[in-house]
């Protein structure tokens, strides 16, 4: 082997401890705490702030929620298929697993205002059996496209909201679509991810205590890889359909979950690779990564910057292909229509999420040299983070009304909740080594290098 | 026979007739990944520009000790893939929405109405677009990746040499090739000499 080969030889692999100074936590304490706050005062001072207030947490929610579930997959994957290569990057990702933990208590507001019968068409109270006329107005709780209303051109945009009300569709759709199953499927999904993560994690850390060199642990994790893969996609396609899908209860589309899945696959992987490149500048890891691990993380990112263009792609190419209104109106809320009278200024964020989630970084990150460029894979790995909030955020938000808007509610609530999953990841993180020192694969990890 | 104890002795070089035959290559052999990759090194640092490494196994961090060169094999990938983007759309376009009035009738495109709507959309056209970028990059790797290697060669001297029977089961080549500018049939033997090979060939050209 080279000489640079030798000094990275396994015997010289040590723990690696992250230290957490109380400045740090404090930081992000006062940073959660003034975007709560500052999204709590703008929502009491704009019209229709509470409806935007509750789905811009649920967005922030489901931005670090996909971080966690795509880290969940990565840790899995690598064990499904043994791989040797990924070893000295797997700790991170499963801090980031573990830390789904904090995201169930995320959760929480979320079930909270299901059971009063906010946020969702489907959660309201049922207004003593009256048949709610499709075009008739909105309830009050959901009305924020009102003031719109005088201002439109062109056919009216009122039925497009026609899913908000509570109708006979929205009804038929309450033997899943209901709050007493809403909750306990949440507790599902989360039992399944929290016991998937603590299981890879205590493992895993197993494996770096046991001193007799036995790999019990790591065949544990690798029994348990398989089905919990399976396990991970079920949980993952339903979610999607409860969490983000029902919000639009008429609407329906059997790639959402894959959809989602992608989202969490760019996501995950960014922050795995910011996560790395950052740790190696502040001297946290130390330096026995080659340029290799990071190009192998890059060429996953570019491989799901891709699946998430094609997934994309062909969800709305069948729609519009099929071009059946009851499924159409959900881009057209979204701002995909260009007919008179059915464009909207969410067609704006659907111009920056083709270019900007897909085809600018596709390009960006194609070339090899790029890809194990510390500074320029920094600055995907974040633009690419940015472009995932904005992607969770054209799912979401246009619920609000036809208007984009993004504003001190939603980048405010989306600092506090990414503070309290920072929170969580670095108290999950002191508690244990950044390199899995005890992993029977740590010498073919450090025998990576670039082969063209 | 080739003593592979006495790498003095297993110099293995052509007598009788072959010998006056213009050389092609030095073949020297080592038992080792370990090995191989330092006689690599050296010969690198040595300068040699026209040689190679034969392994029966793909060696990580080779390229390095050869100080080799990254392949431009992704550019022609890449000028390939967006030959065949755009072909795929002119296709579709041509297919779905040409008229060309008074042109000879076989070139008219079809102009299939499908649910309304517009002949020429890009949407329905990108599946195409896309399969065509694909088929185009894969065929143009495909023979990037032949052309680069000089392939399909009919005869090559080195399926002569008597050593690289072994390269493919367990043995370790490095073969310095007369084309070489700092060939010389004395010199460059005395030179894989010092890297420790067990043992040494000079392949002929094929007469």
């Amino acid at each position: 082997m080279t000489e640079h080969s030798h000094a990275r030889s396994p015997t010289q692999i040590s723990p690696v401890w992250l230290n957490v100074s109380r400045r740090s936590v404090l930081m992000f304490l006062i940073a959660g705490a003034v975007g709560l706050i500052s999204a709590w005062i703008a929502s009491a001072l704009t019209d229709g702030g509470w409806r935007r207030f509750q789905l811009g947490y649920l967005t922030a929610f489901a931005f670090v929620l996909t971080l966690s579930l795509g880290s969940i997959c990565f840790v899995l994957l690598q064990h499904v298929t043994r791989a040797g290569w990924s070893v000295l990057i797997r700790r991170p990702a499963e801090i980031f697993a573990l830390n789904i933990v904090t995201v169930g208590v995320l959760a929480l507001p979320i079930v909270w205002w299901v059971q009063g019968g906010e946020l969702y068409p489907w959660a309201q109270a049922d207004t003593a059996g009256e048949v709610v006329a499709v075009h008739g107005e909105l309830s009050p709780a959901l009305d924020s496209t009102a003031d719109h209303q005088t201002v439109q051109h062109g056919p009216s945009q009122l039925h497009l909201y026609s899913h908000q009300h509570l109708d006979e569709l929205t009804k038929s759709k309450q033997g899943w679509l209901n709050r007493t199953g809403f909750a306990v499927r949440m507790a599902v999904y989360f039992g399944v991810w929290i016991l998937l993560a603590v299981w890879m994690f205590a493992n895993s850390r197993g494996q770096d205590r046991a001193t007799d060199g036995s790999v019990v642990h790591t065949l544990r994790m690798e029994r348990a890889a398989g089905p919990g893969i399976i396990l991970f996609g079920f949980t993952l396609t339903f979610a999607a359909f409860d969490w983000l899908m029902s919000l639009d209860p008429h609407w329906y589309s059997t790639m959402f979950g894959v959809y989602v899945f992608a989202g969490c696959a760019v996501g995950s992987l960014a922050v795995l690779l910011l996560s790395v490149l950052l740790g190696e500048r502040w001297g946290v890891l130390p330096h026995v990564l080659s340029e290799e691990h990071r190009r192998d993380l890059g060429r996953w990112l570019f491989a799901f910057v891709f699946f998430w263009g094609y997934i994309a792609f062909s969800q709305y190419m069948l729609i519009w292909y099929a071009h059946i209104p009851e499924t159409t109106r959900w881009f057209v809320n979204r701002g995909a229509s260009q007919a008179a009278g059915y464009g909207n200024s969410w067609g704006w964020l659907l111009i920056v999420l083709l270019f900007g989630h897909f085809l600018i970084p596709f390009l960006g990150i194609m070339s090899r040299h790029i890809k194990a460029h510390r500074g320029a894979m920094t600055f995907w790995t974040i633009w690419l983070l940015v472009m995932h909030y904005l992607d969770l955020y054209w799912l979401i938000m246009p619920e609000s009304g036809p208007d984009l808007t993004l504003g001190p509610i939603e980048l405010g609530l989306w600092l506090a909740v990414v503070c309290c999953w920072l929170l969580g990841a670095s108290f999950i993180a002191t508690r244990i080594s950044l390199i899995p020192t005890g992993d029977p694969r740590v010498a073919e990890s450090l025998r990576v290098t670039e082969v063209y | 026979m080739v003593d592979y104890d006495s790498p003095e002795q297993a110099t293995d070089e052509p007598t009788g007739q072959a010998a006056a035959a213009r050389p092609y290559a030095w073949v020297a052999e080592f038992t080792s990944v370990a090995d191989v990759m330092r006689a690599a090194e050296r010969v690198r640092d040595a300068n040699y520009s026209v040689w190679d490494v034969h392994s029966p196994l793909p060696i990580h961090g080779i390229n390095r000790c050869m100080g080799l060169r990254p392949t431009i094999l992704p550019w022609i990938t890449l000028s390939h893939g967006l030959v065949g983007a755009g072909l795929g759309l002119l296709m579709v376009w041509w297919i779905n929405a040409t008229t060309a009035p008074g042109w000879l009738p076989n070139v008219q495109g079809y102009q299939f109405l499908a649910s309304g709507k517009p002949l020429f959309s890009l949407p329905a056209n990108i599946p195409v677009i896309f399969e065509m970028t694909i088929l185009f990059a894969a065929i143009g790797t495909l023979l990037g990746l032949l052309g680069l290697n000089k392939l399909p060669m009919l005869s090559n001297p080195l399926h002569q040499s008597r050593l690289m029977r072994r390269a493919t089961a367990d043995r370790f080549l490095v073969v310095i090739d007369a084309e070489d500018p700092q060939f010389d049939r004395v010199g460059t033997a005395e030179f894989l000499k010092t890297l420790g090979p067990t043992a040494l060939e000079l392949v002929v050209e094929d007469s």
